[in-house]
């Protein structure tokens, strides 16, 4: 079950990742109450206790400043004396602010023996909470932008291979065309991008899990799971999903920064599928300029794949057309499972009878 | 002692496939997800295993553990020691007296340049298997050709697939069209397997006819592990009216409808791994 963010919500995420809580907290007032507790959800947990820990000291124009006032205080009174100084809304909302921060906080409705909901509508939107986000660990707010504005904006029709491309990259590795025109094929059956511009991603939780060390798991389970298995209920054959599972981990607080290169590295990329965790080996300076890069045109993607090809040692198998050699280096040694071999061949003896079918 | 005979290296194997298969065996204690009877068949389907015996006969005619077994051992055969992760799912879907559908996911972490994922029916006739050789069962052994032809043709994805194409007036001439096009959905491509019609599960059965689900794995690695279904419905066939008609009213059977779905709780789960012993 999912619901596409607000701009209000939008705003509060920034100005979380500015590290401007009491901006953020302004914002998150404006939340309705389903919205509210998934808002809350999508940070790191230690980010949401900056937000209701912070001292109410807001930057000019948004509220007074009432130094040392806060410190050491319980999250619902430093949220309260912020609240207070910036007045209005934001007062108002505050129970059931404090409420969604404690519901989302402890993953349960009855996180104290009084706890109580402010009103009917807060109660309803905790339940509807705590079954879809803790209980099946699949509710979410599906995030449309990179909110940490790392990755650069799709462009329109982003440039596709052309011939040129083709051939030169078949000069560097020695290899025809066809034959990598048959693995464009079988790994993404058209275009490296999306309607949208951005190149078609999947994003594998597993890998996210891997390298964040699981510490997302129990907060974030549609964003990090144990097992490939476990993170494929996941998925739903839409880019709007993986780009949005992608952004999300993108923008959670990880390690003194935010899990921007563990989440790219977790994804793979474009017409051929490179995963980003190959970055290095690929001759690419970081996870980010991997990434950037893939958004810039399908040659990128080729160039990604020549060199993979070459890192892997699998120029002698593709030119040699021993398509199970090569699927066992490039798919994996399960490649037969999913006949990656013999879809190779296919593709190839396509690409030879039409070089443009 | 035994073991003093044993060379190092081969007792270094024989560890490592210990440690291997301590790996396989599932981490929690089996769960019972189903267990029941299917025309003559005895079916037992729990977290840790799926199993179906012949009545009076111990033997097992579909293991799921023995077969995630031997292909687990075939992706080590082809890793060269390097080290990778596999799992491997299987849901019962359906069982209508000797007919037998499963959902099988095959999900490698094998290296590569991403993991590998693989979900996609499979129906097994029970009759014509013998001990852990399953069969597979085929829609036209079970309905006529022409019904088939007719339900496929009357499908919305089929014709989608087809677009302007003439319609093939024969189920063969159909499926070799078919396994040339694909259908996409959302942002993916879906493909109709060359077994397309051994793909299929029992959903329900109501007024005389049966309604048969199909599924179509995905078409590209982008989408690896994505499946779509593709629902026929077609007169039901004298031979098979009493089986439905069993587990339509849960005596001997299971149809899909019915089948326990609640996402991870309901599937049997092999998970197998290797550390990798250097060798590139």
């Amino acid at each position: 079950m999912t619901a596409d963010m607000s701009d209000a919500c939008e705003q509060y995420i920034r100005w979380m990742i500015r590290g401007v809580p009491l901006v953020a907290f302004r914002f998150v007032s404006q939340l309705q109450d389903q919205e509210l507790f998934r808002a809350l959800a999508i940070p790191a947990r230690e980010e949401i206790d900056d937000l209701f820990n912070t001292e109410p000291q807001a930057p000019p124009g948004f509220a007074p400043g009432i130094p040392g006032v806060g410190a050491g205080l319980s999250p619902g009174r430093s949220a309260a004396l912020g609240a207070a100084a910036m007045g209005g809304q934001v007062l108002t909302r505050l129970p059931q602010m404090i409420y969604a921060y404690r519901v989302v906080k402890s993953g349960a409705l009855k996180f104290a023996p009084d706890a109580t909901p402010p009103t009917s509508a807060a109660d309803a939107a905790a339940k509807n909470y705590v079954y879809h986000c803790v209980v099946l660990g699949a509710f979410r707010l599906n995030t449309l932008r990179d909110l940490t504005d790392s990755l650069p904006a799709a462009v329109s029709k982003p440039p596709a291979l052309s011939d040129a491309d083709y051939n030169a990259a078949a000069t560097t590795l020695g290899i025809d065309v066809p034959a990598m025109k048959a693995v464009a094929h079988v790994e993404s059956a058209g275009s490296g991008f999306g309607a949208d511009g951005r190149p078609i991603i999947r994003y594998e939780l597993h890998r996210f899990q891997r390298k964040t060390h699981s510490h997302f798991h129990k907060t974030h389970p549609y964003l990090s799971q144990p097992s490939l298995s476990a993170g494929n209920a996941y998925h739903d054959g839409s880019q709007s999903t993986e780009y949005s599972m992608l952004y999300n981990a993108m923008l959670l607080k990880y390690k003194g920064g935010r899990a921007i290169e563990q989440a790219i590295e977790s994804t793979s990329w474009g017409k051929f599928q490179v995963m980003g965790e190959n970055w290095s080996d690929l001759g690419w300076s970081s996870a980010l300029q991997f990434a950037t890069d893939m958004y810039v045109s399908e040659a990128n993607h080729l160039k990604a794949f020549v060199k993979f090809v070459h890192h892997k040692g699998l120029t002698n198998a593709l030119k040699q057309h021993h398509w199970a050699t090569f699927a066992a280096g490039y798919n994996g040694p399960s490649y037969a499972v999913n006949q990656y071999d013999t879809r190779l061949q296919h593709a190839f003896n396509r690409y030879t009878a039409a070089p443009h079918p | 002692m035994n073991v003093l005979c044993i060379s190092r290296p081969a007792l270094f194997c024989c560890l490592a496939a210990f440690a291997c298969q301590l790996h396989a065996q599932g981490k929690g204690p089996s769960r019972t997800i189903w267990k029941g009877q299917s025309g003559n068949y005895g079916i037992d389907w729990s977290s840790t295993g799926l199993t179906v015996t012949r009545e009076a006969n111990p033997l097992s005619v579909f293991d799921a553990a023995a077969e995630a077994k031997a292909a687990w051992s075939g992706f080590v055969r082809n890793a060269n020691g390097a080290p990778m992760e596999a799992e491997f799912t299987y849901r019962l879907l359906s069982a209508v007296g000797p007919y037998l559908s499963l959902e099988e996911g095959v999900y490698c972490d094998c290296g590569g340049a991403h993991p590998t994922s693989v979900k996609r029916f499979r129906a097994i006739d029970l009759e014509r298997s013998s001990q852990r050789s399953p069969s597979p069962a085929s829609l036209t052994s079970i309905f006529p050709e022409r019904n088939v032809l007719a339900a496929l043709l009357g499908d919305p994805i089929v014709a989608g697939a087809l677009g302007a194409l003439p319609k093939p007036e024969s189920l063969a001439a159909l499926l070799q069209t078919l396994e040339e096009e694909t259908v996409k959905v959302k942002d993916c491509e879906y493909e109709f397997p060359d077994d397309l019609l051994s793909s299929f599960a029992f959903d329900d059965a109501q007024d005389g006819n049966v309604s048969v689900q199909l599924g179509l794995p995905s078409a590209a690695q982008v989408c690896r592990g994505e499946m779509i279904q593709l629902g026929l419905t077609l007169p039901t066939p004298r031979a098979i009216q009493a089986w439905l008609r069993d587990a339509k009213e849960r005596r001997r059977g299971l149809l899909l409808v019915d089948s326990p779905r609640d996402g991870r709780s309901a599937v049997t789960l092999f998970h197998f791994s290797q550390k990798g012993n250097g060798k590139k």
